[in-house]
């Protein structure tokens, strides 16, 4: 009982250690922009630590495959962090706030994606390696009227993490039109 | 076509079936009890060891450390799902755009 | 008093008594009041006729046993929203989930003329893709007329989160049906 009581002790003194460390899994970056939070009109917030995801596992169902396909996407993952912030009018935030996340990249960070449109969404998408090996990711997303930032740090499976969205919820209405027309009808 | 419209439209209440209340009244009077969740021996186990926890640290009630671990996992797993929703959204954007090019 | 009239909040608060005292005529009264709010939650949210009077019936059983916990009409109101909500995010995740088609999704028979009764039938089938949070956010939202913080009270769920399962779940139903506004 005693050794319990030290090694639960010990494991909650670690999780509350400075956050941001270094890890043979990656580095995990600061999502936070305040500036952005004071003049958000809505504001997502999701922080979920190796702990609350081993935490969320354990509740997530193997017979809903929403959750299944979450529960593989999780396993080996260290955090997982979204900050969305939202604004009532366009214009609101202003869009260099994104460089308070990109300083935080070092030389182990590389872009692979860049989307930019004039009305839409703008993306960047960065992954975090040690070798071949990805041990993290960071989405920066500016739209209008919302911007997103989202951080996995662990060996996340990218492939899958995109794939996944055709599992969320796209219609199988949709995905046969698509087929069957042999194009996105949905122009971005 | 205006969403808001069609969805109020959409889920709009419906009849329950008809007889529906008798239905529930006889299983009422036969003594039928509404299904219940059981815990696995993996839980049993875990709340035991809260339930030892409690005890050596005093506090809480070992009703709610599991009622407390059981609404903290529950959202964990919301979070969860809504993160990897906005993930998945975010990579398609970028996947439909480098389709595109 | 008829099973059609409705039950005002004064009389309801003495039903409330008698059905907590084992009363069951007074029970039967307070299931049909509330059957439809019940039965429609779960048929919007699983599109199945079977398994959506199962969980309503679940629910009444289930109720008879809390009623010495009920205080208030709309206390009475709330908890058969949440537990109605809770049983049907349980039944989701039972690996029973059935894929609506487009020919099933036609069996609800609404009152109100339908100028598109294509559209209507797939705005239903779109609706079962959602997520789950999501589409019992959008059914609490558009069957019961709950504002966010109310949904929030109901799904104890933040507000913010609320909101962006509508916000999301609302999007995607823009999305899939061609919708601009």
């Amino acid at each position: 009982m005693t050794r319990y009581l030290v090694n639960l002790l010990l494991a909650l003194i670690a999780s509350a250690a400075v956050p941001f460390t270094a890890s043979a899994q990656g580095t995990r970056i600061n999502l936070d922009l305040p500036d952005l939070a004071a003049k958000a009109s809505e504001t997502t917030d999701v922080t979920l630590d190796g702990a609350m995801l081993r935490l969320a596992g354990k509740f997530l169902s193997s017979t809903d495959a929403d959750e299944r396909a979450a529960k593989e996407m999780i396993n080996g993952l260290s955090g997982i962090y979204v900050r969305s912030y939202e604004f009532d009018h366009e214009g609101e935030y202003d869009k260099s706030q994104a460089e308070r996340i990109r300083t935080q990249l070092g030389p182990s960070w590389k872009k692979i994606v860049k989307v930019t449109s004039r009305t839409k969404e703008d993306v960047d998408i960065y992954v975090d390696t040690r070798g071949d090996n990805v041990t993290g990711l960071l989405i920066i997303s500016a739209e209008p009227k919302e911007f997103t930032v989202v951080n996995i740090v662990g060996p996340v499976d990218i492939e899958k993490l995109a794939g996944l969205e055709g599992q969320f919820g796209i219609p199988h209405i949709y995905r046969d039109s698509k087929e069957k027309h042999g194009k996105d009808k949905h122009h971005d | 076509m205006n969403l808001d419209h069609e969805l109020h439209r959409v889920l709009e209440r419906t009849s329950a079936p008809e007889g529906f209340a008798d239905r529930v009244l006889a299983r009422l009077e036969q003594g039928q009890q509404p299904k219940r969740h059981r815990f696995t021996a993996s839980t049993l186990r875990r709340i035991a060891a809260a339930v030892i926890l409690t005890a050596a640290l005093g506090g809480l009630t070992a009703h709610q450390i599991v009622e407390h671990r059981r609404t903290e996992g529950e959202r964990a797993r919301r979070e969860l799902m809504t993160a990897l929703h906005i993930a998945s959204a975010k990579m398609r954007v970028a996947q439909r755009a480098v389709a595109h090019d | 008093m008829s099973a059609a009239a409705p039950l005002l909040f004064g009389t309801l608060d003495a039903t409330l008594q008698r059905a907590a005292a084992g009363d069951h005529e007074s029970f039967g009264s307070l299931i049909r009041e509330h059957q439809d709010m019940v039965f429609s939650i779960a048929w919007n949210f699983l599109h199945d006729r079977d398994r959506a009077e199962e969980i309503a019936q679940e629910v009444f059983l289930q109720l008879y046993r809390t009623l010495g916990e009920i205080e208030t009409p709309a206390h009475l109101i709330f908890w058969l929203r949440r537990v109605t909500a809770n049983r049907c995010i349980d039944e989701s995740r039972r690996g029973r989930w059935r894929i609506v088609t487009l020919d099933e999704a036609s069996d609800v028979v609404h009152d109100a003329d339908e100028t598109d009764p294509f559209l209507a039938r797939k705005l239903a089938q779109m609706l079962q893709r959602l997520p789950a949070q999501q589409r019992l956010a959008i059914t609490m939202r558009y069957q019961e007329g709950l504002e966010p913080s109310e949904i929030g009270a109901v799904l104890d769920m933040p507000l913010n989160t609320v909101k962006s399962h509508l916000r999301r779940g609302l999007a995607a139903l823009r999305e899939w049906l061609g919708v601009t506004s």
